[in-house]
């Protein structure tokens, strides 16, 4: 997937983990591992505007968008 | 949340147990069929010595097209208790259906061979009539538990979509 989830860059520049995050944003340690791994498929509004609260910082920080080498090649044909 | 609104109702599972007593049932039948079937030849073969000959290969047939439909009664079961179990939309359930749609599609093989084997030793039967029958039957079964299958298997695709939004 081209889209990456650096929500542990995040949580270490906070010094916070990740049991600390689902206490605080009120969401299931097992939910946020799904989106700590990437296995994630959607991530709700709601979802990200309560750690970007907590942690705050901007979605930018936490998501980020990487081409896929697949792609790249595509584009130089 | 989620979880309340797949639940399955008590109206259902009412349902599910009705047609669970049905198809053991027709379990309990067929299998009773395929007893019987051995039975039978044998009396036809008395009645009619000239088609004596045709015992065998047709109670083999015949007993093939049971099996294959006592498969898929079988399995009906799996889906029934995932329905029951509120996991209707689980790759057993998928896997389930596909077998049971596959099971009314190779119905028609033998079937066909039955009409192909009395055409050429009987002149006029009407068993052919019957097996046509159940050839339509089976591949109109076959076609709904295809589509069956395939909206379980969109169903779930749903669901896990669902499951990995966070």
């Amino acid at each position: 997937m081209s889209i990456i989830v650096n929500l542990d860059v995040v949580l270490a520049k906070r010094k916070m983990t990740l049991t600390e995050l689902s206490e605080k944003i009120g969401l299931s340690l097992n939910n946020l591992s799904i989106l700590k791994t990437g296995k994630a498929r959607a991530i709700r509004f709601s979802t990200l505007e309560k750690i970007c609260d907590v942690l705050e910082c901007q979605p930018g920080d936490i998501l980020e968008y990487r081409v896929t080498k697949q792609k790249e090649v595509v584009s130089k044909f | 949340m989620q979880n309340h609104l797949i639940k399955t109702n008590r109206f259902s599972k009412v349902l599910i147990g009705f047609v669970s007593l049905g198809m053991l049932g027709i379990v309990l039948i067929t299998i009773r069929i395929g007893f019987y079937l051995e039975i039978f030849s044998h009396e036809v073969a008395i009645e009619n010595p000239e088609v004596a000959y045709m015992r065998v290969p047709v109670l083999i047939i015949s007993e093939i097209i049971v099996g294959l439909f006592l498969i898929a009664c079988i399995l009906s079961f799996g889906v029934l208790l995932n329905y029951w179990k509120d996991r209707i939309f689980s790759k057993s359930s998928v896997i389930y259906l596909r077998i049971m749609s596959l099971c009314f599609a190779l119905i028609i093989i033998p079937c066909v061979v039955l009409i192909i084997y009395t055409m050429q030793n009987v002149a006029g039967s009407i068993t052919n009539l019957w097996v046509m029958f159940g050839i339509v039957i089976s591949f109109v079964a076959a076609c709904i538990f295809t589509l069956i299958s395939n909206i379980v298997e969109q169903g779930l695709k749903y669901k896990e979509e669902n499951e990995l939004t966070i």
